[in-house]
């Protein structure tokens, strides 16, 4: 079956762009001795009629698919294979930047476009990116926005879907959509001619298909182009700190500040996190949290724009108590500063510390945060990590309303009791921090089961009859998400 | 029609008092504005009543739906729900069809100050929603319709925009979770409420089920009732020791204006200068409004009576006013305040524009300011004629927008000579930017004479004109491609989106009974 499923996606992409080499092949495979983990191909299309194609061959010759676009290192096992015979759709080699447009703020790009090759791009007209904290420079832009990963900048972002805009989709079924303004009246090329933009996420008409792509973790559709929000880039902007030895201290100016849309970063760090970022091993020395605060000018004003908004969140700052400051002992602004708005340097910053690293990422609010992050400490200690070995990065998300949070457990993957360890924590650490709250709204394939166990079965039921919709052969990323593998 | 013992089993549930078939009060719901549109439309004679529901039931909680929604399902009886209730959508569409009314379910459930949320029942009003939410010194985002809607209506299922727009954005962007009585009677809750009991998003785990019951347009109540809707939240820019204070009586009503509030009304000589210029303020998310109308439009915003409008049109603004937008900055300091007005001020100068309020070619007052906040602007556009509708919608950019607005104004004209709708030289229009100027859209607004044969027939003709100019050159979607036929039309040159809304109609109502008039049917109703 191998080799006639390698023979016709040779024709369909050409031979050099399939293969069945081994060493390419392991490094998806999470476990050496379940051959279900082993993918049998990888295949690199180049266009979107490429991958139509490749899905309606998968949906005739049952094999599954799982679209990958962002390099190595794969964090999130969501690229592992679950069922025997799995292909490896590898979007890496789409990489083109379609259109940069800064009138309208906004970037078309395919998933092959990494950070690092994105920024300087926006960086020549004019524009910034709203993009994660310091994300592998690997990262694929548009990966980044299917996942629904938390940008730095709240007051930018609008809704929990934001940067992500229009995209162009070939659902499950080869049929291919895009989505939003992108879908018409018109081909793009009259959408442009007519001043468009793809800039409207929302539709075409009744129904939302980009948000039922986003967060589907390769499951529903696999995505050839997005368009994705950028701002215009600041002529002033500084990065103002502030440690505290806790996170309640900080939580009146936060909730002050975030509803005023006057600040462009704004998050919170704990010393093991900030350390690990900065690359140096002072975590002793700082504060307990540092909360990061960056504020912009920009236009004919920018200074006084700048002015003005440091002035009230000054201002706000002694009404609630905290102190804003550019440098806290040896750590300055303008150093958390040059780590913004850009990739993580190799080897990925996470990693350095220890080797390894895991992350426990939820949605909350912030009022939640303090309790949480107290709970997830103790099941550390219990599980033999230990406190100072936790990392947390606390993002509000959607201007406020509620944070993102990532607990990252740095641990030694050469010491196997140290692996064991994470494990544990990570089992019961989710458990625990979903029984005070916590709302894993994007789980990683490792901890599906336990989070869609606690979703009603009438919720389940709608997102498996969306799935049928659009993937009705569970050809795409089967066992991802609350969706069962199939062809055992 | 329906049968008594359908009748009877909805009595059940609701009680005698709650559910009528009383012809009189039956024919209350079939009377909407709009409905002479639709039905000129349709190729019918123009009429102000629709079809009249066979029964109006009115329940008070979700599970006094959900067991109405699946009586629905056991009689193959359809029906239609709605909050407030107003436009042609609202009402049923095929006889033998009943009445979901929502006005019983009238609780703001909570109301989370910190994290900037709030969770509302169907008969909430814009205006209640203000008035408890201005004690914690926030706003939500009301759609331009006016106090006296629907917010979760307008959240869950019908389109969304508002004269705050700029700084409030989008109903459909602004929902956080709902509960969904989908039509098989299922409820379903979306997002953290089922996982945490707190409904701070309705994103996951996974994708989006907002993917299913929205989108842009909302679905006009066509896949089942929301009973429950989580919006997000705005600061309201006032000082703490502000209060709503209104005197005098109706027109000349007073308002104590917020410290840090001001209107300007920013007139550039052409549309290439208004272009940049409203680029450049939306981007900058300093404004609580920006809109343009023709300068009969902006006459009617800022007076109180028809013939004042007149008079200041006549005065000097007909003449005077080129391609404008009103501004309202609205700030929370005087840091704020300065800040904005020289950006404005400066934005103004570099594209050699004038403020038609300080050059006193009009003057809105404090009531105005107050009109603005509360939505009630939009209808002072009935005030020349018993009835307005808009034509276009389409929602991309300002750059789209000010190319649609000059396409539209030689059509709009051709109508206005014929003397079928009101004359405003083609020139009325209705734009607002969304999300610091990200997106925009452009609707043209357009008054009618709603006991006129030939108005209205006129008017629905133009609407068409329009739908078809949009489709055949690329101006985005228009806001009424509702129900089988017209999505059919616009199916060919929009990738056949139809099919998939189909799709999602069979998949979460087998049996068809929520209304499908203005959504889809899940068989191809147009094709046979
Ligand atoms: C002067 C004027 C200005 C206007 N300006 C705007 C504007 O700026 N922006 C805008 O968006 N619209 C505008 N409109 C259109 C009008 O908004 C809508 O008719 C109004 O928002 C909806 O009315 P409603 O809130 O009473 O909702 P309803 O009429 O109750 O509902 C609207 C639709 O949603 C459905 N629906 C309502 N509640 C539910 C529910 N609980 N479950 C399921 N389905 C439900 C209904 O069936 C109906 O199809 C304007 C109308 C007028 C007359």
């Amino acid at each position: 079956m191998n080799t006639s499923i390698h023979n016709d996606l040779s024709k369909i992409v050409g031979p050099d762009r399939v293969t069945d080499k081994q060493e390419l092949l392991e490094q998806f495979s999470s476990n050496q001795e379940d051959d279900r983990t082993h993918p049998s191909l990888i295949v690199w299309p180049s266009s979107a009629e490429d991958v139509s194609q490749i899905v309606e061959l998968a949906n005739t010759k049952f094999f599954s698919l799982i679209p990958i676009s962002s390099g190595v290192p794969r964090m999130s096992g969501t690229s592992t294979p679950k069922v025997k015979g799995t292909v490896i759709l590898d979007l890496g080699r789409m990489n083109r930047i379609i259109r940069v447009d800064s009138k309208n703020k906004v970037a078309m790009v395919e998933p092959g476009v990494t950070f690092s090759q994105f920024l300087p791009e926006l960086r020549k007209a004019g524009l910034r990116p709203l993009m994660p904290l310091m994300p592998k420079a690997s990262q694929s832009v548009l990966t980044s926005c299917l996942d629904r990963e938390p940008t730095t900048i709240p007051r930018f972002h609008w809704d929990a879907s934001d940067p992500l805009l229009c995209t162009e989709t070939i659902f499950g079924t080869g049929e291919m959509l895009r989505t939003g303004s992108a879908s018409g009246p018109g081909s793009l090329e009259e959408q442009w001619a007519s001043g468009q933009a793809q800039k409207n996420p929302m539709g075409p008409s009744q129904f939302d298909p980009f948000r039922l792509v986003q967060g589907s973790q390769g499951t529903i559709g696999i995505v050839t182009w997005i368009t994705v929000k950028c701002e215009v880039a600041p002529e002033v902007h500084r990065v103002y700190l502030a440690g505290s030895e806790t996170l309640e201290s900080l939580q009146k100016f936060n909730y002050a500040l975030l509803k005023r849309r006057l600040a462009d970063e704004h998050f919170v760090l704990n010393a093991r996190c900030l350390s690990a970022m900065l690359g140096v091993d002072t975590s002793d020395s700082l504060p307990v949290w540092t909360l990061v605060v960056g504020l912009s000018g920009h236009g004919p004003l920018a200074q006084e724009e700048f002015d003005y908004r440091l002035g009230d969140t000054n201002d706000i700052a002694s009404e609630t108590g905290v102190f804003l400051e550019t440098t806290i002992g040896s750590i300055t602004g303008d150093a958390v500063h040059s780590l913004l708005n850009t990739p993580s340097t190799e080897p990925y910053w996470k990693l350095t510390p220890y080797g390894g690293c895991r992350e426990v990422y939820f949605t909350s609010t912030l009022d939640m945060i303090p309790s949480l992050y107290d709970i997830f400490l103790e099941e550390a200690e219990a599980a033999g990590i230990g406190r100072s070995r936790i990392g947390a990065y606390v993002q509000p998300t959607v201007q406020g309303v509620n944070t993102n949070c990532y607990f990252d457990i740095f641990y030694n993957p050469k010491v196997e009791e140290d692996i064991i360890n994470m494990e544990k924590l990570v089992a019961a650490g989710t458990e625990q921090l979903m029984d005070a709250g916590a709302f894993f709204s994007r789980p990683p394939v490792t901890i599906r089961e336990s989070v869609y166990s606690r979703s009603s079965p009438e919720v389940l039921n709608a997102m498996n009859r969306v799935k049928r919709i659009f993937d009705p052969n569970n050809v795409l990323s089967p066992g991802n998400l609350c969706f069962e593998e199939v062809f055992k | 029609m329906i049968n008594d013992k359908f009748y009877s089993r909805l009595q059940d549930v609701v009680g005698e008092r709650n559910i009528t078939r009383t012809p009189a009060i039956l024919d209350t719901y079939a009377f909407q504005w709009g409905y002479e549109i639709e039905s000129a439309q349709r190729g019918d004679e123009p009429s102000r009543f629709g079809q009249r529901p066979d029964a109006v039931v009115l329940p008070t909680t979700t599970e006094e739906v959900q067991t109405i929604v699946k009586i629905c399902n056991e009689f193959k009886v359809t029906f239609k729900p709605f909050s407030t209730g107003m436009g042609p959508w609202a009402g049923v569409s095929e006889p033998g069809a009943i009445q979901i009314d929502l006005r019983r379910m009238n609780r703001i459930v909570e109301v989370d100050p910190n994290n900037l949320y709030v969770v509302v029942e169907p008969y909430v009003t814009n205006s209640e929603l203000q008035a408890e939410l201005f004690q914690y010194g926030l706003m939500h985002h009301a759609q331009g319709a006016g106090p006296q809607t629907s917010p979760l209506a307008s959240h869950t299922s019908f389109v969304g925009p508002g004269f705050t727009s700029p700084y409030t954005g989008f109903s459909g962007r602004n929902l956080l979770g709902a509960e969904w009585v989908a039509p098989n009677g299922e409820i379903l809750r979306l997002g953290s409420y089922e996982h945490t009991g707190k409904w701070f998003t309705g994103d996951g785990p996974g994708f989006s089920l907002r993917g299913v019951i929205r989108g842009w347009m909302g679905a006009y109540g066509g896949l089942g009732v929301f009973t429950k809707a989580a919006i997000k939240l705005y600061s309201y820019p006032a000082p703490k020791d502000w209060t709503w204070n209104i005197s005098g009586t109706i027109p000349k009503y007073e308002w104590e204006v917020p410290k840090y509030w001001k209107l300007i009304v920013l007139n550039f000589q052409e549309w290439e200068q208004y272009e940049s210029a409203f680029y450049e303020v939306s981007d900058h998310d300093v404004v609580m409004m920006a809109t343009t109308s023709s300068s009969e439009g902006l006459a009617a915003l800022f007076t109180d009576t028809k013939m004042e409008a007149i008079e200041v049109i006549f005065g000097g603004l007909l003449a005077r006013t080129r391609r404008y937008f009103i501004v309202l900055i609205a700030a929370h300091t005087e840091r704020e305040y300065n800040y904005r007005v020289k950006l404005i001020r400066t934005i103004m100068k570099k594209y050699e524009g004038e403020d038609l309020i300080e050059e006193g070619f009009i003057s809105p007052r404090s009531a105005h300011y107050a009109e603005t906040i509360r939505n009630m602007l939009g209808g002072h556009a009935f005030r020349f004629s018993n009835c307005f509708q808009s034509t276009h919608g389409g929602m991309d950019t300002v750059a789209m927008a000010v190319k649609l607005a000059q396409v539209n104004q030689p059509i709009k004209s051709k109508y206005i000579e014929k003397g079928v709708i009101g004359d405003d030289r083609g020139e009325g229009i209705w734009t607002t930017t969304y999300e610091g100027g990200h997106m925009a859209h452009l609707e043209v607004p357009t008054v009618y004479d709603g006991a006129s044969k030939e108005s209205c027939l006129g008017y629905a003709e133009y609407q068409d004109e329009c739908n078809d100019v949009d489709l055949k050159q690329a101006y985005g979607m228009p806001f009424f491609i509702v129900g089988d036929k017209v999505h059919d039309y616009y199916a060919s040159r929009t990738m056949d989106y139809p099919k998939y809304l189909r799709r999602i109609k069979a998949a979460f109502d087998p049996n068809g009974i929520s209304d499908s008039s203005h959504y889809v049917s899940a068989k191809n109703k147009s094709n046979e």
